[in-house]
């Protein structure tokens, strides 16, 4: 955001994605603005991963039985490094399974086709699909043998959606900031925020 | 519907009427109404990539808002150059899937760069013209570029490679041909409205093409007062984006069928575009048009508007429901700032005069 008078007007003010998006007040009324022109299923699928993120990560916590500094965009690098120190241990059957299932409620709501919040993806829709049916054969092996440490390690890191959707979030964020962001900067509802903001919104 | 006798593409751009006028339609859409309306609704519909929102970007330019000022077009550098690097992305993709090598070693350094940390930014540093020309110019790339048909690209590849010098420079800024070339996947909807005299405002509304908009498109069937419908003329070598493998022509009869029959439409003024008529021209020069149509005249398939007649016929053997009177037929080049021009004032020429018949 920046300013060129001292007087306040929103027209020399300029917002910019990555702000509004990490701002929960400027993203509900970006996400307002998506509901009306029936474009809010990409935001609301960003906020079912970033729910999902959360869990994910406190299951590693409590696995290691130690409060691990995860990072909120935590990349594969630190599920590595799992399956030496954590013989004797085991995963927790129904918080793996809870994950799976969370993880599968995001495929149905956004990724199959004829989803009822379908995501407009290319061919990462079928990559991603195919993908997820890998996953969808590790847990019927889980079910089976959920003493089998390797398979929960191997399922565990499957189920990071840092990598399942990697393809998809770049669809999502292109899509957003090229079709909808620029539209939403000019619109009523981003100028009215503004002007109610005014200055001391940084 | 029979055998529709059309005469498809006539030189002075004008619509074809049809025979069978059938005013009395019990099913009557919402046209009966739109008569005394301040406001006069017209749909864009079309499969996706068919160009429904490069003419909105047009319209909107003749009407002077969104692009026209500087302040709006520097808002779009980073759109412009995240264009370039996913046509070098799917560039440099296609010549591992089709196996085809990058010929020159700093070609394939700076391909490297590309599919793993090039980012829009970058695109400041004037070297990156250079690199990016080079590589564009590669003769592996140039022979992927050829066999476009097989993955998929946007139509704009060529002339964003093509003005790499302007758009990678700190001082760029899109000209208006940049934005229109600029291809933006559209998701959900968006509309603008401006006046068409007699107190009246028209209100043209643009929306997403894939599979997953069509579903959203019903939400406004009922209170549209018009409709124009693009389809992509050559597409007639190309899959969907959204599942390769599917013939976008297939699609583009489907999605129109299902549109043009539409009970709600009965009533309703329909405008059928056939786009892309240079891309079409440029590319039926080197590749089999009569190909892709079994019933097609293969002595013909060099003539354009022998091709277009063909196209039309395939079209208008959909309609089975909406009245031929108010279905109008027109070709377009939609990046043609003049031509989308002409053919916009036809097509609102069509639509109010059609509204004054009620």
């Amino acid at each position: 955001m920046r300013q060129d008078k001292t007087t306040f007007n929103p027209d020399n003010y300029c917002l910019v994605y990555e702000e509004v998006m990490t701002c929960q007040e400027t993203r509900n009324i970006f996400k307002e603005f998506l509901k009306e022109n029936m474009a809010e299923e990409p935001l609301l699928y960003l906020d079912e991963c970033e729910k999902y993120k959360v869990e994910y990560a406190k299951l590693k916590e409590k696995f290691h039985g130690l409060s691990l500094m995860v990072k909120r965009s935590s990349s594969v690098g630190n599920v590595s490094d799992l399956g030496n120190e954590t013989s004797g241990k085991e995963w927790d059957k129904n918080q793996l399974t809870k994950l799976f299932v969370n993880l599968k409620g995001i495929i149905d709501e956004f990724i199959v086709e004829e989803a009822t919040k379908e995501l407009n993806l290319s061919s990462v829709r079928q990559w991603t699909i195919m993908e997820w049916q890998i996953i969808e054969a590790m847990m019927n092996g889980f079910e089976q043998d959920s003493s089998n440490l390797e398979l929960s390690n191997n399922l565990y890191r499957k189920l990071d959606i840092n990598v399942l959707f990697e393809k998809v979030d770049l669809v999502v964020m292109i899509d957003l900031k090229m079709d909808q962001f620029p539209r939403f900067i000019r619109s009523n509802l981003a100028r009215k925020f503004l002007l109610e903001k005014g200055e001391h919104f940084t | 519907m029979g055998n529709i006798v059309v005469s498809p593409h006539d030189k002075e751009g004008q619509h074809h009427m049809m025979a069978t006028p059938t005013s009395n339609n019990p099913n009557g859409g919402s046209a009966a109404t739109a008569k005394n309306k301040s406001e006069i609704t017209v749909l864009l519909l079309g499969a996706g990539e068919s160009g429904k929102s490069t003419l909105f970007k047009q319209v909107q330019f003749f009407h002077g808002v969104g692009i026209t000022h500087d302040q709006e077009r520097i808002e779009l550098i980073e759109i412009v150059r995240l264009n370039v690097l996913e046509n070098a992305k799917n560039l440099v993709a296609a010549t591992q899937h089709l196996n085809i090598p990058i010929e020159q070693p700093e070609n394939r350094e700076t391909a490297k760069l590309i599919i793993n940390s090039l980012n829009t930014n970058d695109l400041e540093d004037p070297s990156w013209s250079k690199r990016l020309y080079s590589l564009w110019k590669d003769a592996g790339i140039q022979k992927a570029y050829e066999n476009r048909e097989k993955f998929q690209l946007y139509d704009s590849t060529e002339y964003l490679f093509e003005n790499l010098d302007r758009i990678c420079s700190d001082k760029y800024v899109p000209t208006v041909v940049d934005v229109i070339r600029t291809r933006t996947k559209t998701i959900g909807i968006t509309d603008m409205k401006f006046d068409v005299g007699d107190g009246k405002q028209l209100r043209l509304v643009d929306v997403g093409g894939q599979r997953n908009e069509r579903r959203k498109w019903i939400h406004f069937f009922n209170t549209v007062d018009a409709v124009v419908f693009l389809t992509s003329l050559s597409e007639f070598d190309l899959n969907l984006y959204e599942d390769n493998g599917y013939w976008r022509v297939k699609e583009s009869l489907r999605v129109f069928n299902e549109v043009v029959n539409n009970a709600l439409f009965y009533k309703v003024p329909f405008v059928l575009l056939f786009n892309k008529r240079d891309l079409f021209e440029k590319k039926i020069a080197t590749k089999s048009f009569s190909k892709y149509f079994s019933g097609f005249n293969e002595a013909e398939e060099k003539n354009p508007v022998a091709c277009i007649e063909y196209m039309t016929k395939l079209f208008l053997n959909e309609i089975t429901e909406h009245p031929l009177d108010t279905v109008s037929v027109k070709t377009l080049s939609a990046i043609d700032h003049d031509n989308s021009k002409q053919v916009f004032e036809e097509v609102k020429q069509f639509i109010m005069t059609q509204q004054h018949r009620e």
